[in-house]
């Protein structure tokens, strides 16, 4: 199977907004994935809220609309920053939990690259080291859907994933949506 | 409440010798809107509470008078 992501957020940003349009990038990734053992846990959750993070749509030229131009990236960044540092403790606790691990048998938390105070909040929390919240948002930005596998690629390229890497992997989006795997990597 | 506040802010900032008093202002102790996400996300912790961040928290008598109603 062929999973394809491409995310153009350079598109969805106000560039009249110096202090958010710096935070997104564009970026794509393509995985095939076979059948395996790699994947042992998999969580997927909606909570179906859609004012912390939302990107409103326009109306285009409906008569039946009051006229609306499409909108940009708006986020409550604090409650963002509330929800997601939340989400990765939880989802960690409960996945590690059922798989009778804790995060000190986890080699890489491979989290989504929206903010790097979230993943080091996340981390303090976890009580882990550094070493194991890989970051790349200081080179592209948040790209979305496709940061953690762009992450993924870096980690393979230069070896840090390789047979056995055991894999946190945690990511949050609108909706509010998030996704959790742990994989031992083969 | 006041003293557990305290011991709070004091392991959230790493500095045990900072003197926390109801007249406190966060701003002051050099917190960003990020740190006192944090922040009050441990003071929730602390208090078995959940407070809605765009309540209007400027000083840490604020805070008192928000957990004094979340109870």
């Amino acid at each position: 199977m062929l999973i394809i992501s491409a995310e153009m957020m350079s598109k969805l940003a106000d560039w009249t907004d110096r202090a958010s349009c710096v935070l997104f990038g564009d970026g794509a990734a393509a995985c095939i994935v076979t059948k395996g053992n790699a994947l042992k846990y998999l969580k997927l959750t909606a909570k179906g809220n859609i004012d912390i993070l939302n990107i409103p749509l326009g109306t285009g030229n409906s008569p039946f609309q009051e006229k609306r131009p499409n909108g940009f990236v708006n986020m409550l960044g604090q409650e963002v920053f509330k929800f997601a540092v939340f989400m990765i403790e939880s989802q960690s606790k409960y996945a590690l939990e059922e798989l009778n691990m804790t995060a000190d048998d986890i080699d890489y938390f491979v989290l989504h690259q929206a903010n790097k105070r979230i993943i080091e909040s996340a981390r303090k929390r976890l009580n882990q080291p550094k070493e194991k919240f890989p970051i790349n948002i200081q080179k592209y930005g948040n790209t979305s859907s496709v940061s953690i596998p762009i992450l993924m690629d870096e980690m393979l390229e230069d070896g840090r994933i390789k047979k056995g890497t055991k894999l946190f992997l945690s990511a949050f989006g609108a909706g509010l949506t998030t996704g959790t795997c742990v994989m031992i990597w083969e | 409440m006041l003293e557990r506040i305290a011991k709070v802010c004091k392991a959230f900032i790493e500095n045990d010798e900072l003197v926390i008093t109801e007249q406190t202002i966060f701003s002051e102790l050099e917190l960003d809107s990020l740190d006192m996400v944090e922040l009050v996300m441990n003071i929730e912790e602390e208090f078995g509470v959940t407070i809605e961040m765009n309540e209007a928290i400027k000083s840490v008598g604020d805070l008192m008078k928000i957990l004094q109603n979340a109870k």
